[in-house]
């Protein structure tokens, strides 16, 4: 996704997304702002993984190991065909928050991600290019000098690039970073404090086994494992800039990335200048990258449509043909489209009634019709969605098959209901006025097309905090909510994360031995075409007789580049591919 | 009036200690708190790990312990750090209450500037197209909404012209010119409410006074008419004048979050609306205790300046 998609937030924490995550922030904070808060991100975030994960974490050792060479653009970022890159100049992209802190292993804040995109680095990151399919996930070495080397399917080698050093900044000043620095950051990463920690809590160990080598050995077969790795919260961190103050919230901000922080005014900008020592050699291409606080989203198209910011990305819900052309406001704007890894929804709680009679759940399914979610919210434009989000490209089911599988039927709804003795159910549906007014919509939307099923949803709508505490597995309390679902980049994250039963973010309290059981055999699963066919299964098997979540439809999300920046493309991860961008202005 | 100005001030202390506790026990049972957020929605929201924040915080402790402690902490000069960002707040309230000063400052001299006249003018044109047209504008300028007229004065020029006012702040002391152009129109914003407000109240006190005997003595006497307005009619109409304006800082804050919100502007309105939305309770509590240090020095300025318009006014 494009970095800029995640911009508005309104919490600037939570989940993990791409393009669509990013576009789920920027909804609530303009929610904030107009209350709305609760709000950039280029999309240079969006969703991670599929094919990569599958030809890096499952591919052979040899072949991953020569999927990319040392020297090349470590994020693989390749200038355009048409034009030669160009030194200097600055690139000022917007997003709605400041980062709550500095320390990126303790927060998911997207806003602290996005400090590291600049000033950091990871050992295999996604790659950014011209022939690079964002849900593609496609991995690529980032400090790592190849993709690792897997003996066995919990074994991971990676090597190290040459002549890594960090940031000439305090307390590393410039030293070079070793695998000591890799065994730190991940064994720090998998620390209770740090809430991006189950990514990666299938770590057993890490083991320096040569100044530039490091192990992982993993406590089962992992096949996202890689995935995980690379994408935005894996940073490697350096061990005497976190002992300096304890944790890194107050800083020191360094890395081994393309930009250092140069200074900052909180609410306003960051200032990065170029780190000459980047191990990338000629890289970055700007000399300098300001990240601008803009928490309207209408202030922001303003910013891009005058100049102000070289980069503007629609947020979350679609948006009005005439925004979108409107930001077409000179020959040159180019439009980077990417379809959205973000889902909304009604969801029910699985543990009470009336929702823990399966037919009820199923009725609530059979009476929304996403078609008609497309025709109004989406203006004619759209993706019918379902467990795992179309914009996972290939882990998620066929559009023509979800037409099927989600085929409204008012009449078997209307039976349904009345099989389970609750021929007119009336209950209350949670909602937040946090992620934005397009799912307000789509929330009056759905209580219509329930009411002609004679189902009364009584909508109450709430802050995020209170939606959050509603929601919460631990302590919540609903019988129904319309809510957003991050935008995950592997279906792993997505299927644990929502429908397996001992999973932290188990909403809506599922328990189904057989859901777990296949989630479990996916997540295990290091065949591509196999697991592809079990990640399907399970999303099948979920329609069929889970229904907990419900997701109508999906779209695309629209990233904007000024005419004069040049090599932007869209992937999965937080960041705008900063490293490989250069402007043909000043 | 020195001894009046400390009586004032002493009276403050009960008044901020009673909001404090409004503050204190409204933003703790909303719903949801700084650690449920912080992780309910990461996967790592175990009820252990969040209790085990909520702990950290004091959050699982009663209100008026929590309240005792936090009070202990600021009667010893320890203001706390938000429980987002980990921030001093106090710093915090240093870095953005500056932006919201300087556009509070700028937005009641717009008001007064614009509004004062223009009541003045009307009063003397009473029922004339003048007078007519001056109150139509300022009933316009009272229903239009705020937010509103920010969001189009932003985005209706980028869209015809492909001009936007600069939208990424730049600090006064950094470079003047851009910092002004960036408050000119939220200022202008917040200053159409104002001054509307301002025009009518104006209008009407300025009415009453050249109604009054001591105005008709004046004529009578034979003063021209300018003396007559600057030295018996406006330095009369000034007190409740002046008044309407101290009355108005309160609602002025209200109207600062949004445009600081619309405008892209780091005030301190910004800040706090963050930090409700982040049960960011340590960093609420000290804002709004500023706001309102803000609102009730703000009126006792406001009470001492009736002394200076008006020699009657004498406190003891």
């Amino acid at each position: 996704m494009h970095a800029n998609s995640a911009t508005r937030s309104q919490s600037g924490e939570e989940e993990k997304m791409g393009s669509s995550a990013v576009s789920q922030r920027r909804s609530r904070q303009r929610e904030v702002s107009r209350r709305r808060f609760l709000t950039l991100g280029a999309v240079a975030g969006a969703g991670i993984v599929a094919l990569p994960v599958v030809s890096a974490a499952c591919g052979s050792a040899k072949k991953s190991a020569t999927s990319a060479s040392p020297t090349s653009t470590a994020t693989g970022g390749t200038p355009s065909g048409t034009a030669q890159p160009r030194r200097g100049g600055t690139a000022t992209v917007p997003t709605a928050g400041d980062p709550p802190h500095f320390d990126p292993q303790l927060t998911q804040a997207f806003y602290t991600q996005y400090v590291y995109t600049l000033v950091g680095s990871r050992l295999i990151a996604f790659s950014h290019g011209p022939n690079i399919k964002a849900e593609d996930n496609t991995l690529v070495p980032d400090v790592a000098a190849a993709m690792p080397e897997q003996p066995d399917k919990t074994t991971y080698v990676f090597k190290l690039r040459p002549g890594v050093k960090w940031q000439n900044l305090p307390p590393v000043s410039g030293r070079a970073l070793t695998a000591d620095d890799v065994k730190y950051t991940y064994e720090r990463f998998i620390a209770k404090k740090n809430p991006s920690a189950y990514l990666l809590d299938m770590i057993d160990k890490v083991e320096v086994t040569a100044p530039d080598t490091v192990r992982f050995t993993l406590k089962f077969p992992y096949a996202p494992f890689l995935t995980n790795l690379a994408w935005q919260y894996s940073w490697i961190v350096a061990k005497e800039a976190v002992e300096q103050n304890g944790n890194l919230q107050r800083g020191p901000v360094v890395g081994t990335g393309p930009f250092m922080l140069k200074d900052y005014t909180k609410g306003s900008r960051y200032n990065y200048v170029r780190n000459p020592d980047y191990f990338v050699s000629g890289q970055p291409y700007l000399d300098g990258f300001v990240i601008a606080v803009i928490p309207d989203d209408s202030a922001e198209q303003s910013a891009f449509r005058s100049g102000q910011v070289d980069l503007y990305t629609t947020g979350l819900g679609p948006q009005p043909p005439k925004t979108l052309q409107s930001m077409q406001y000179a020959t040159g704007v180019r439009d980077h489209p990417q379809m959205s890894l973000f889902q909304q929804g009604p969801q029910m709680r699985m543990d009470r009634p009336p929702f823990k009679d399966p037919r009820v759940r199923k009725a609530m399914r059979l009476l929304m019709n996403p078609q008609s979610f497309i025709e109004t919210l989406g203006f004619g434009k759209g993706y019918w969605s379902g467990p795992v989000s179309p914009g996972m490209g290939q882990w998620s089911l066929s559009q023509d098959e979800l037409k099927t599988l989600l085929k409204p039927d008012v009449q078997q709804a209307k039976q349904l209901l009345q099989e389970a003795g609750v021929a007119n159910l009336s209950t209350t549906l949670t909602t937040t006025t946090g992620y934005g007014s397009v799912m307000l919509q789509a929330v009056q939307l759905y209580v219509e097309q329930a009411r002609q099923a004679g189902v009364t949803l009584d909508v109450k709508t709430v802050d995020y905090a209170t939606f959050i505490k509603t929601k919460s597995p631990a302590g919540g309390d609903y019988s129904m909510i319309y809510g957003t679902y991050t935008g995950f980049v592997d279906p792993d994250q997505q299927l644990y994360a929502l429908y397996y039963s001992k999973s932290a973010r188990n909403e809506t309290h599922i328990d189904d031995p057989t859901l777990d059981a296949m989630i479990d055999k996916q997540r295990g699963e290091f065949d591509a075409q196999q697991r592809q066919k079990l990640v399907h299964d399970a999303q099948k098997y979920i329609l069929a007789n889970v229904n907990t979540i419900l997701n109508p439809f999906d779209w695309d999300v629209h990233s904007f580049t000024q005419p004069w920046l040049e090599n932007f493309w869209v992937a999965n991860d937080y960041g705008w591919g900063a490293e490989h961008l250069w402007t043909t202005k000043g | 009036m020195l001894p009046y100005v400390f009586r004032r001030l002493v009276l403050m202390v009960p008044a901020l200690l009673l909001l404090t506790v409004v503050v204190f026990v409204l933003i703790r049972v909303a719903p949801g708190n700084a650690a449920q957020l912080q992780l309910a929605e990461s996967g790592a929201g175990s009820q252990q790990a969040i209790k085990e924040l909520e702990h950290q915080w004091h959050l699982d402790r009663p209100i008026p312990v929590q309240y005792g402690l936090w009070l202990r902490d600021i009667a010893g000069g320890r203001f706390g750090r938000s429980l987002w960002t980990g921030s001093n707040t106090l710093g915090q309230v240093g870095r953005y209450l500056p932006v919201t000063v300087e556009l509070a400052v700028l937005s009641v001299l717009l008001a007064t500037l614009v509004g004062v006249p223009v009541g003045v003018a009307a009063a003397y044109r009473r029922g004339g197209l003048t007078d007519h047209g001056l109150r139509f504008a300022s009933v316009v300028g009272l229903a239009v909404p705020g937010f509103w007229l920010g969001t189009m004065l932003i985005v209706l020029p980028s869209v015809w012209w492909g001009y936007a006012p600069p939208l990424v702040y730049t600090p006064l002391w950094k470079d003047v010119v851009e910092n002004v152009k960036q408050m000119v129109l939220p200022s202008a914003v917040i200053a159409v409410y104002l001054a509307a407000t301002t025009i009518r109240v104006t209008r009407s006190v300025v009415l009453d006074f050249l109604r009054s005997d001591f105005v008709r003595t004046a004529r009578a006497k034979g003063l021209a008419g300018r003396t007559i307005a600057g030295r018996h009619v406006m330095r009369n109409a000034g007190v409740p004048v002046l008044t309407l304006i101290g009355a108005q800082f309160g609602i002025l804050l209200g109207g600062v979050v949004v445009q600081e919100q619309v405008f892209a502007l780091p005030g301190l309105g910004r800040l706090t609306l963050e930090s409700i939305v982040h049960r960011d309770y340590t960093q609420v509590q000290l804002n709004v205790l500023v706001f309102a240090l803000m609102v009730m020095l703000v009126n006792l300025l406001t009470d001492v300046a009736y002394a200076v318009f008006d020699p009657r006014i004498r406190y003891s």
